[in-house]
């Protein structure tokens, strides 16, 4: 700042002509250079730390992000490994059973020797044990640690809810700006399907999807992508409306005109001009929908249509305490299904405080 | 005004078109055997008279399962058009109607007193089952949804008013505490507290053929649990939704007049401002309608209340594809007939949103 002001100085003594003009430029200078230049961004980022409640849900993520992800690396079990008691366990010699078969290459009967080996399971499996610092939340019915199978569920839970969130923004916003952008027919044809889609019930129609898969046979393994697949089907039209929405108030507006005046390409106006001004409300409520599907993937692995055993889902975890045989868990072993829903309450709760965080911090209208 | 009613009613019929078919095509992209040959296909193979393929060749036309995907539509469309929508494979209620008993040479039964016998008549029919199963889950949910409003409105009235306040922010956390709990996770806790600790409720079902209570305070009792849950998971939506409203209200012009005026903060409150945030809540009976008919399927099922949400669950782990469809499509008519009147309340209640220009 010094420096501006004496090398100006130096140039008004130099010039005396252009005296006055100069020093009402350093004026200006020295205005634009004290002056603490905030980018938009920026400001975004400061009222959003401003707010106790989004930072507390941001730590709380973090936190629940390093559980899931890092956890399982320090963990002493696997997602199914059975802790049990295997001091007990001897090496069986394989057995030996000669048959005598026809070998079809000579037609002749020959004796075939087959060795069976046994594989010896844990002589005592621990099942439903208390905590204890070995097993910090015990391990449950089927002799599973419990925190590992925790981490392991944070994991499916988080992943899913990006992975879904992220096709539903993708899928959404494609069809929304397309109405939006272009009204008339198209506009009609996807807003009166976001229509249906709307009138669809949620839990009913992803329960009618989910067991339809069960009757394809799909692998295991395989199951959560298609998991992903129907979530997302059946979850895009709110964000498509959103967009949709959007576009049409921005649409209207001078910058907008401007474009048009330009000569600008579609692609360019759509990706430019348009797109970038829609991402914060498409952001916000990306996060509040993130909670909400963590939610639903849990509802559907506690109804048993979800993440399939023996793969480990918070809500599975809690589904133990359904049913008659679930009395005995729900009454005396909470180690098992509370800790599975305090972090799907903790998770829906953070992303829901960022999301009401990021809301407030992106609208300027917002002075607290 | 009548021009928009019939153009919304056109609307809502060509959505629920959609619907239809979104259902319709989710049972039929499965490859391989269909539901009605899946669910019979080993009675079929120990049967020798042929009879129960008979029967399933019957079943597979009402679904329009013998044709193309488009022709077996429309096939099913018409039947539900017709008010065939199908028999459940796992339930069945009594009518109420009764038949009178025969002997097997058509002879009429009679009992010791001289009266022929007769026995109800029990039907499989989906819809009278949903009509049958579902008056319990109103029962439920009617009772949750009074207690929400009259908890909620106040609570986001009192949140608004009092905004940044202590009362604000332990309400707003409550409220999202409400809405981040998975209501079988807050289920399982009650059901462990209150019934298998402190022993004050039933632990299932809706009544306790022990229990000396009058039978209606009986099935409340068994009520309470549930109702909490429904209550406790969705009062903190509608609360920060009035809240939302109210405090737009209250930075409105006619506000400030009003206090500018010297009214009583009472006054201002509840006659300018409370009023004017009926307007918006009004577009949350459009939820209500599917909330109030169709079923808790969670809550229903982890405490065991035979309603039709539990029925819903049941029949999809056991299979039931006819039940299932029916109810989706139950579901998505009440839930189009609750935007519909929503949207009809909404032109009715304010009158600045013009009818002139048609819809939205």
């Amino acid at each position: 700042m010094s420096e501006f002001k004496d090398l100006n100085e130096k140039e008004a003594k130099n010039n005396n002509l252009d005296e006055v003009l100069i020093e009402s430029s350093a004026k200006e200078l020295s205005i634009a250079s004290t002056a603490k230049v905030i980018s938009p961004g920026k400001m975004v980022l400061r009222r959003f730390f401003k707010s106790k409640l989004s930072i507390i849900g941001l730590v709380t993520l973090l936190l629940l992000f390093i559980f899931s992800f890092i956890g399982p690396l320090l963990s002493p079990y696997g997602e199914v490994e059975l802790s049990g008691d295997y001091k007990w366990v001897v090496s069986v010699l394989p057995h030996k059973i000669v048959v005598s078969e026809i070998n079809p290459d000579t037609g002749l009967a020959e004796d075939v020797v087959y060795n069976f080996s046994e594989v010896s399971e844990p002589y005592k499996v621990f099942t439903k044990t208390l905590p204890s610092w070995e097993h910090i939340f015990g391990t449950d019915q089927y002799g599973y640690d419990v925190l590992t199978r925790l981490m392991y569920g944070g994991r499916v839970s988080l992943l899913l809810g990006f992975i879904v969130i992220f096709s539903e923004v993708i899928v959404g916003v494609f069809f929304g700006s397309l109405a939006g952008y272009f009204g008339r027919w198209v506009d009609q044809v996807v807003m009166r399907t976001v229509d249906v889609f709307i009138c669809l019930p949620g839990l009913p129609i992803l329960l009618l999807a989910a067991s339809l898969i069960d009757s394809w046979g799909v692998p295991a393994r395989l199951r959560i992508y298609y998991l992903m697949g129907i979530l997302t089907f059946f979850g895009w039209s709110g964000f498509a409306r959103l967009a949709r929405g959007q576009i049409l108030g921005i649409r209207e507006l001078e910058y907008m005109l401007a474009a048009e005046a330009t000569g600008l390409s579609t692609k360019r106006k759509i990706f430019k001009h348009i797109l970038p001004n829609i991402m914060p409300q498409i952001i916000v409520s990306a996060t509040l929908g993130l909670g909400g599907i963590i939610l639903t993937e849990s509802t559907l692995s506690y109804l048993g249509l979800g993440i399939p055993f023996p793969y480990a889902a918070w809500g599975t975890m809690i589904s133990s305490t359904s049913g008659a045989a679930g009395r005995d868990i729900l009454q005396n072993y909470p180690g098992i299904w509370v800790p599975a829903g305090v972090c799907i309450v903790l998770a829906v709760l953070a992303f829901n405080f960022v999301g009401d965080g990021l809301r407030d911090a992106f609208d300027p209208k917002m002075k607290r | 005004m009548i021009k928009y009613v019939i153009k919304r009613i056109a609307l809502s019929v060509l959505i629920l078109f959609g619907v239809s078919m979104i259902i319709y095509g989710l049972v039929r992209i499965k490859p391989g055997l269909d539901f009605v040959e899946a669910k019979y296909a080993t009675q079929i193979q120990l049967d020798d008279t042929g009879q129960i393929a008979i029967m399933v060749e019957e079943q597979r036309a009402i679904y329009g399962l013998t044709s193309p995907v488009f022709e077996g539509y429309l096939i099913w469309l018409n039947n539900i058009l017709h008010g065939e929508w199908g028999d459940s494979f796992i339930f069945s209620v009594t009518t109420g109607d009764v038949e009178l008993l025969f002997d097997q040479e058509g002879e009429p039964i009679y009992d010791i007193d001289g009266n022929q016998l007769t026995r109800p008549v029990a039907s499989s029919m989906v819809l009278d089952i949903i009509a049958d199963k579902s008056r319990i889950s109103f029962i439920l949910a009617f009772i949750a949804t009074v207690l929400q409003f009259l908890i909620a409105i106040p609570l986001g009235i009192t949140s608004a008013t009092k905004q940044y306040g202590v009362v604000d922010y332990s309400v707003t956390v409550l409220a999202m505490m409400g809405i981040s709990l998975p209501s079988f996770f807050f289920g399982a806790l009650l059901l462990k507290i209150f019934s298998i600790q402190l022993g004050w409720f039933p632990y299932a079902g809706l009544t306790n053929p022990n229990s000396n209570l009058p039978v209606l305070l009986d099935n409340l009792h068994h009520l309470i649990l549930p109702i909490s849950v429904l209550v406790i998971l969705s009062i903190g939506g509608l609360m920060r939704y009035t809240r939302t409203n109210m405090l737009e209200v209250l930075n409105a012009d006619y506000i400030r007049t009003a206090r500018a005026k010297g009214l009583s903060e009472h006054k201002v409150i509840y006659k300018h401002a409370f009023r004017n945030t009926l307007i918006p809540l009004v577009t949350i009976f459009a939820g209500i309608l599917p909330g109030l008919f169709g079923g808790a399927l969670i809550t229903e099922t982890i405490f065991s209340i035979d309603g039709i949400g539990q029925a819903a669950y049941r029949a999809v782990t056991q299979g039931d594809i006819p039940f299932v469809m029916a109810y989706n499509l139950f579901i998505s008519l009440l839930t189009v007939i609750g935007i519909l009147l929503s949207d009809l309340m909404y032109a009715v209640v304010d009158p600045r949103v013009s009818l002139v220009r048609g819809a939205r």
